[in-house]
């Protein structure tokens, strides 16, 4: 097809490349489709958030006054700096325990031959399942027992330390308790994106030439050698990438926890930024919830070039 | 000839992401004729009407209102086509945004607080303009006891469906166990706290309440409670020294004296909405004040000889029979449709059929509830009721008073905030009940 823009005489070989501009056109729908659908409704939003808008669906009745009102009070806002210290906690517990996780997985997967398919398997299928699916079999999962004589009902995890500690019924823990929401929020968050950066990670560690790993074993390096040497050196820029991707993730998540921690719960201290700028919006503030949302846009862009810069993509 | 073919794929392919932004045919600009608004139009053929109802999800009438659909199709020719959903604040958003575009659907089934706004806007048709036209729409109704869903003109804008009550469920082997008596219909606020301490020595949870999920109903009677049905409870208060802000401060200060005194859930913090009827079905609370759409649920999850219904506790300015229902939903017809000569006596007569007496008497017994028919509707035979079926059929009838709910007088985005969130910091010690009610009038004032 491309034959049909060269002119007669051109070789397909060294003229392949010199006329770019038909390429242009198939990039045109693309960018028709994410102008309508992105970067419009985005400039709305920095508009929206100078405005007061009482209910999604409405028209705005004006300015704020003054008009960066929602910009103080993203300062000011007691929740707002609860949703961001736990969503940078979240952020940290991302990158050490699923990143981290991952990684360990990945490098048990290819050391072994037998399996490998089986494992790759077992480890992606939770982030096959729904996350708000997930929630609901977590709340079934850490459900807190009916109290009294007639405690009946209470979910796996207390019937289990009820039993490991010799009580006679379920253990009584309420796992959403003030002491407790933040395991029992992350717990479930980590467990389902492991398998994610695990599939990422592993497909790196495929790219790596086998030729290297037989030099370093005839050089005498052996297998923690090979991995702290070899393997991460080369899995750098895959795990660059898995860093972005794991700063992003964590400030925009919302499915899981609300469905377990809904509002909040226990009394405003597990909200995210994602799930805070949900109950604002639909609360009736929609200009704060979007200036919320564009707060997670700029984290988002500086947490990750901070992380970039930090650890620079190398060239091997 | 390549580069021509390469060239108008691509334009193709651009505008078919345009392609679904086309406005459906069914809801083009009406056709207004001078007469439109005085004279009947009989559609020449069947038209689609879009309708917009609550009867989605798990509503208990759900079923009801399909197999009804399902009839008028067959019997007009006509189609409907079915919008409804649950009304959670998505379902909000997307109804509040269609009016806003000007795609809202020609019939509705929905709460008129919501939809206060768009009436005020001039988005739907009152009765009197309809009966005008259509002198039998809603006959069947008594316009005596037939709530007036009026908005600040003085119109009366939809046709109630049904009636919906607030009641006190309870689990009779709970009480029977603590040795408490069943809740008569004189029941007091001291008798009930003294049943509360009976049930929890007994080893019982007294209040299955959910702090964060639904403590509406136990907010609207404990603030009854204090103000009495005479005193306008459902009123929001003007200001601080309200006689209004001191009853709904202490109404919200009952609910934590409940909590203080060791009444509700050791989780009532966190317990979801879903589970604290469970809690009432298991046989480990003994009471919960719930809506009367709550009974179908019951009826389907527990075993319904051992609920009983009772009347709430009263104290000071309430009798126990004063009670908080009424009617929050009813049919309503739109502007839009109305101007649309091939739509208006479809829409008409679609209502008509969704409000025929049998019809309505389904819908009122499967959501445990009154009809204001002027004749009434069969009622199933008693003998096939639990006692809590029988006293539902009846709660209505052996009220004193009959009030509106005081959520349905504020929109869902200014309370939510005080029933999911505030609540639970008083009960909790970290908000005062009048710094909760001041952030509830400081969102009613921002948004007016």
């Amino acid at each position: 097809m491309l034959s049909g823009f060269l002119k007669e005489g051109d070789h397909m070989n060294s003229m392949i490349y010199k006329k770019k501009s038909p390429l242009f056109l198939f990039l045109i729908p693309a960018f028709a489709f994410m102008t309508v659908y992105l970067y419009y409704p985005f400039v709305m939003n920095i508009y929206n958030s100078f405005c007061k808008i009482r209910a999604l669906g409405t028209a705005s009745k004006g300015f704020n006054d003054p008009l960066y009102e929602n910009y103080t009070k993203l300062f000011t806002d007691a929740a707002m700096g609860t949703a961001f210290k736990n969503t940078m906690l979240l952020m940290l517990c991302t990158i050490i325990f699923q990143v981290g996780i991952a990684l360990l997985l990945a490098l048990l997967i290819d050391n072994i031959t037998v399996g490998t398919k089986f494992f790759r398997t077992v480890y992606f299928f939770p982030i096959v399942i729904s996350a708000g699916a997930l929630g609901l079999l977590f709340n079934l999962l850490f459900l807190y027992p009916s109290q009294g004589v007639s405690s009946v009902g209470g979910g796996p995890i207390n019937t289990i330390v009820g039993a490991l500690t010799g009580q006679n019924g379920p253990a009584m823990i309420d796992w959403k308790s003030m002491e407790n929401w933040m395991f029992t929020m992350f717990l479930p968050i980590m467990w389902q994106y492991v398998g994610f950066y695990f599939v990422i990670i592993i497909t790196g560690l495929n790219n790596i030439s086998a030729d290297i790993y037989e030099a370093a074993s005839i050089d005498g390096a052996d297998g923690m050698k090979r991995i702290r040497y070899i393997t991460l050196p080369l899995l750098h820029n895959t795990l660059c990438t898995c860093l972005t991707l794991a700063i992003t993730g964590a400030l925009k998540v919302f499915d899981l926890p609300w469905v377990m921690f809904p509002n909040g719960v226990p009394l405003g201290q597990s909200w995210l930024t994602g799930t805070y700028m949900y109950s604002v919006t639909y609360g009736g503030d929609v200009d704060y919830g979007s200036t919320i949302a564009l707060l997670i846009v700029v984290l988002g862009v500086v947490i990750s070039q901070v992380a970039n810069i930090i650890f620079k993509e190398k060239d091997y | 000839m390549k580069k021509v073919l390469a060239l108008v794929l691509s334009l193709v392919l651009c505008l078919s992401f345009f392609a679904g932004c086309s406005s459906d045919s069914s809801s083009t600009a009406p056709v207004s004729t001078p007469d439109s608004e005085s004279e009947s139009v009989a559609p020449a053929e069947p038209v689609t009407l879009t309708v917009v109802t609550t009867f989605g999800g798990s509503d208990g009438n759900r079923g009801t209102y399909e197999k009804a659909i399902a009839d008028y199709q067959a019997a007009s020719g006509n189609t409907i086509d079915d919008q409804s959903g649950t009304a959670d604040e998505t379902f909000k958003t997307k109804i509040a945004t269609d009016f806003s575009t000007g795609a809202e659907p020609d019939v509705m089934f929905y709460i008129f607080s919501e939809m206060a706004d768009q009436i005020a806007a001039g988005q739907f048709v009152d009765l009197d303009t309809i009966k005008a036209v259509y002198p039998d729409y809603a006959s069947n109704m008594d316009a005596a006891s037939m709530p007036n869903v009026v908005s600040a003109d003085g119109k009366n804008y939809a046709v109630p469906a049904y009636g919906y009550w607030e009641g006190l469920y309870y689990n009779t082997t709970v009480l029977d166990a603590a040795g408490v008596k069943a809740p008569g219909d004189d029941y007091t606020w001291d008798q009930f706290l003294a049943d509360c301490e009976a049930i929890k020595a007994a080893g019982y949870v007294p209040v299955a309440l959910s702090l964060t999920g639904e403590p509406h109903y136990w907010f609207e009677y404990c603030v009854m409670n204090n103000a009495g049905p005479q005193d306008k409870h459902t009123v929001v208060p003007a200001a601080k020294d309200d006689q209004g802000y001191k009853n709904w401060a202490a109404g919200v200060n009952d609910i934590k004296a409940l909590y203080d005194a060791g009444y509700c859930p050791d989780n009532a913090l966190t317990l979801q909405t879903a589970e604290h009827a469970q809690m009432i079905a298991d046989g480990a609370a003994a009471f919960d004040i719930d809506g009367s759409w709550k009974l179908q649920w019951y009826v389907d999850n527990a075993n319904i000889e051992e609920i009983g219904l009772g009347y709430p506790p009263a104290k000071e300015a309430r009798k126990a029979t004063d009670v908080v229902g009424g009617v929050s939903s009813g049919w309503m017809i739109t502007k839009k449709c109305w101007d649309d000569p091939k739509k208006q006596a479809a829409a008409v007569e679609f209502v008509s059929f969704m409000t025929e007496n049998d019809r309505l008497g389904e819908f009122a017994t499967k959501a445990n509830s009154i009809t204001y028919l002027k004749d009434g509707f069969n009622a199933p035979d008693a003998s096939d009721l639990s006692p809590a079926q029988i006293k539902a059929a009846g709660f209505l009838g052996g009220a004193s008073t009959v009030t509106p709910a005081t959520q349905d007088g504020i929109t869902s985005a200014i309370r939510e905030k005080l029933f999911t969130q505030d609540i639970a910091a008083v009960c909790a010690g970290t908000m005062t009940a009048e710094e909760a009610i001041d952030g509830l009038l400081e969102r009613v004032a921002d948004a007016a």
